[in-house]
């Protein structure tokens, strides 16, 4: 069966004229990657333009493609590389600043749950969302693709460019600072997380 | 030094993956439009459907002038190896050194003037091709003076000397026999 079948063997069976065979692959990779790039850009169009460059990516280097690493990780290193890219063309640092307004407007109460119960977990949510956006930009990426991506730590350390314990370190930062913006929303507000750690930023 | 409770969340965080337990973290469905996976999946066909084409070979702008350039070289070179192979003889008779026949230099102009009208007698390899070669004539001088005549002798003698200004000519061919002694 498709689903079961490897990353890697899609993507090889693409190459090969299958478009069925990307078809699974994109059904299986377009939500945690969508959610990577909206989270990384806090812009749902730059994150529909980084998506689409990110697939547009892929289809051409099909060809090239060889399964050395997981597709994921394949996959990963170029929206990595995109969003890097965007932020370089646009000038952003993007270090905070989010234009959550309009992601707001994609979250929809489930069917049958209570308006008053929505509107807390979409506080939360929103919470939640600026303290990644206040996270420092290198600890955020190596969150987000720890969060999204389902990589292991080495592999996005390899995306990174950075060593395992340096990725480490960035995400015990971050997870670190989440968990005080959750619990203080004056965290957030302020954008400073004194951590005991007292770490420096990366 | 990071405080047990730190450390809990994050290990528990490495196993979730998620940093929300509660349900608000299924609240956020952010996901690509239907639009937007449309025209990735049409992209996606497109691609594997407008193969490159595979472009015939044409050769580099230079091949033309280039191979115009060998052919004419070529066909000079041939032309002038022939000439060069139908001129040797010739020419080793033009040049011959003076090693060869130390005796026959003086005979060059000689044989020069002894045939004015043969202007080119050495680079006309179609005529040197019909005479006889030079021993077997030397020979048949020698029959004629043997056989006494003498005078035919001369005259193809003359007309050796002319085609073969260096060769030596052997006494027997070069004079008459002495007429016999009177008893």
């Amino acid at each position: 069966m498709a689903q079961d079948e490897d990353d890697g063997e899609l993507m090889l069976r693409y190459a090969r004229g299958d478009l069925r065979a990307f078809e699974t692959l994109y059904r299986r990779h377009r939500g945690p990657l969508y959610r990577y790039l909206a989270r990384q850009s806090r812009n749902p169009e730059i994150a529909d333009d980084l998506f689409q460059e990110v697939w547009s990516r892929v289809i051409t280097s099909r060809e090239r493609y060889e399964p050395r690493a997981q597709f994921r990780t394949f996959l990963y290193r170029i929206a990595h590389n995109c969003f890097i890219d965007h932020c370089r063309r646009s000038n952003v640092r993007a270090e905070r600043g989010a234009d959550w307004e309009t992601v707001e407007s994609s979250l929809a109460a489930p069917e049958g749950e209570r308006p008053e119960v929505h509107a807390e977990h979409a506080q939360t949510m929103a919470r939640y969302r600026a303290a990644v956006a206040a996270l420092p930009a290198e600890q955020r990426d190596v969150f987000l693709l720890y969060e999204e991506s389902g990589l292991s730590l080495e592999e996005i350390a390899t995306i990174s460019a950075v060593g395992p314990e340096t990725a480490k370190s960035r995400l015990r930062y971050a997870v670190a600072k989440l968990k005080a913006a959750l619990a203080s929303p004056e965290v957030i507000r302020t954008g400073r997380v004194v951590t005991p750690l007292g770490e420096p930023g990366s | 030094m990071t405080e047990p409770s730190e450390e809990n969340d994050f290990e528990a965080f490495l196993k979730t993956r998620s940093m929300l337990r509660s349900p608000a973290a299924g609240t956020e469905r952010l996901e690509p439009s239907a639009e937007v996976d449309q025209q990735i999946l049409a992209r996606a066909s497109r691609a594997i459907r407008v193969r490159a084409p595979v472009q015939p070979y044409r050769a580099p702008r230079w091949a033309l002038p280039a191979g115009l350039a060998a052919t004419i070289l070529l066909a000079i070179a041939i032309v002038v190896n022939v000439d060069f192979r139908g001129l040797r003889p010739a020419r080793s008779v033009a040049q011959a050194p003076a090693t060869a026949a130390p005796a026959a230099q003086p005979r060059e102009p000689e044989a020069k003037e002894a045939a004015p009208g043969d202007a080119k007698p050495a680079a006309a390899p179609a005529a040197r091709a019909a005479l006889p070669a030079p021993r077997e004539w030397l020979e048949r001088i020698e029959k004629l003076r043997q056989d006494g005549h003498g005078a035919e002798a001369d005259a193809e003698l003359e007309r050796f000397r002319r085609a073969y200004p260096h060769d030596p000519i052997p006494p027997e061919a070069a004079r008459s026999p002495r007429a016999p002694s009177s008893p």
